[in-house]
């Protein structure tokens, strides 16, 4: 079992968002929601809403596996097995709106975070919530289906609450920048 | 004396008969067009026909004074909970941190209303404070615990307040606006996560995640949780609030996110 007091200590050294960016993470993203979008359109998404609800589940599968990751790792605790599931949750329902197979993770994304969840730090995984909401925040200016819109707007709402659970639990409680306001960049699938 | 002086038509022929009208009636209905008929009410009277209520378009801007309206109520219930001394310190400064948030965001909608050539509605929702914020405020009035009631109080608008955002991005036709409103629907959410953590710091996740039934505590109070399901809600929020009465119930009311009746049209002014 990994402290989480302990662990967290550490977090200065896993990556920054900023450093994720730079790892060329955007790119991979695009280049994974193209690659869905051909198969998309049995549900009546557009073409382009495909692409950009593919780039959410595989946003939402690379959390699932991130969760697993320090889960393996000897993480212990309901938050990381509930979280864990609830991602997997947004895949599915995002992939039965858009009729595309929810199987696969953004492996950029995955190997640029996973020491901080390997390491059980929940900060590393208040992070990642921010920025899966942030992201999901955008794509709503660009998703047209409204039955996407909804269900994206649906997970904003409870993936905002599980960052500000983790920046609790993280020892944030007086923080309230980090409780309530997000200012994670949003990944984005057109960069 | 015979009373029926046609011997043929007897019981059996009536009822044959009778069957075959009957049988008619149906062929003829059913080849009948225009069969609805008028769906009015009965009128009596000569009276002139009423004049039709005039429906006013719900669209982007009346939902964006809604949204603002929001969040003057909820500034408004602030105001209420801090004049009512009961919140501890640290209570205090989250409720001012709350303050600040809400009234950003009231500025924000107030631009995005602008930006869509619409009036600013810089007050509370009328519908919400006739309905709801009065006699909520009402019953706090001789409460066994004001403070607790406080806090469940913060706790129901603020869940209200995110599952109006959530629920006005089904119905925005801009997709910037969708943005903007989960922007701030986030932080609502955020701020109901806390209020939820610091009435029951004893659980994170609703049981109803887990397929386990909801209950309210042993005084009836509903019960919060930081994280209430795997994905937002937009069902009503349950809210208990006051002293039991002589029958032993408290003052409950539902709160629902805006419809036909809380929304603020743009023919009104504060």
């Amino acid at each position: 079992m990994i402290d989480s007091a302990v662990a967290d200590q550490a977090d200065s050294d896993q990556p920054t968002r900023r450093a994720l960016f730079s790892a060329g993470v955007i790119g991979a993203a695009l280049a994974m929601a193209g690659s869905r979008s051909a198969s998309a359109a049995a549900n009546g998404l557009s073409e382009g809403d495909a692409a950009l609800v593919g780039f959410a589940i595989s946003l939402e599968l690379t959390a699932r596996d991130l969760y697993d990751a320090a889960i393996a790792a000897g993480a212990t605790g309901q938050v990381w097995s509930v979280l864990r599931e609830q991602h997997e949750s947004y895949a599915q329902r995002l992939a039965g709106i858009a009729g595309i197979p929810g199987d696969i993770r953004n492996d950029e994304i995955f190997d640029a975070l996973v020491s901080g969840f390997k390491g059980a730090t929940r900060s590393a995984a208040f992070e990642f919530e921010n920025v899966a909401a942030a992201t999901h925040t955008e794509l709503l200016g660009v998703v047209t289906d409204g039955a996407a819109a909804k269900s994206i707007a649906s997970i904003i709402a409870i993936e905002s609450r599980h960052a500000t659970l983790l920046a609790e639990l993280a020892g944030m409680a007086d923080n309230y920048d980090a409780l309530f306001h997000n200012t994670a960049t949003a990944l984005s699938p057109e960069a | 004396m015979n009373r029926f002086p046609n011997p043929s038509l007897g019981r059996r022929q009536l009822l044959r008969n009778g069957g075959m009208v009957l049988s008619m009636g149906a062929i003829v209905a059913a080849c009948g067009t225009n069969r609805g008929g008028s769906t009015n009410p009965g009128r009596l009277g000569v009276a002139d026909e009423a004049t039709p209520l005039q429906q006013d378009p719900i669209n982007d801007v009346v939902l964006l004074r809604t949204a603002q309206s929001l969040e003057y109520t909820v500034l408004a219930i602030y105001d209420s909970v801090s004049a009512m001394g009961e919140l501890s310190s640290a209570e205090s400064a989250l409720a001012g941190r709350f303050v600040v948030d809400h009234t950003r965001h009231a500025a924000t909608i107030g631009s995005l209303i602008s930006a869509q050539g619409g009036a600013e509605f810089q007050c509370s929702n009328p519908f919400l404070v006739d309905r709801a914020v009065t006699p909520i405020l009402a019953a706090l009035d001789g409460s066994d615990d004001v403070h607790r009631d406080l806090l469940n109080i913060a706790h129901a608008f603020e869940s209200l307040a995110s599952a109006a955002y959530q629920d006005a991005v089904g119905s925005l036709t801009d997709l910037s606006l969708r943005k903007e409103m989960m922007r701030i629907g986030g932080e609502e959410n955020r701020h109901a996560t806390a209020l939820a953590s610091a009435i029951n710091p004893d659980a994170v996740f609703s049981p109803a995640m887990f397929g386990e039934p909801l209950s309210s505590d042993a005084d009836g109070f509903p019960i919060p949780y930081p994280i209430p399901a795997t994905f937002g809600l937009l069902k009503g929020i349950d809210l208990v609030v006051g002293a039991r009465d002589v029958e032993g119930s408290r003052f409950a009311i539902q709160l629902q996110t805006p419809a036909q009746n809380t929304y603020v049209y743009e023919n009104q002014s504060c």
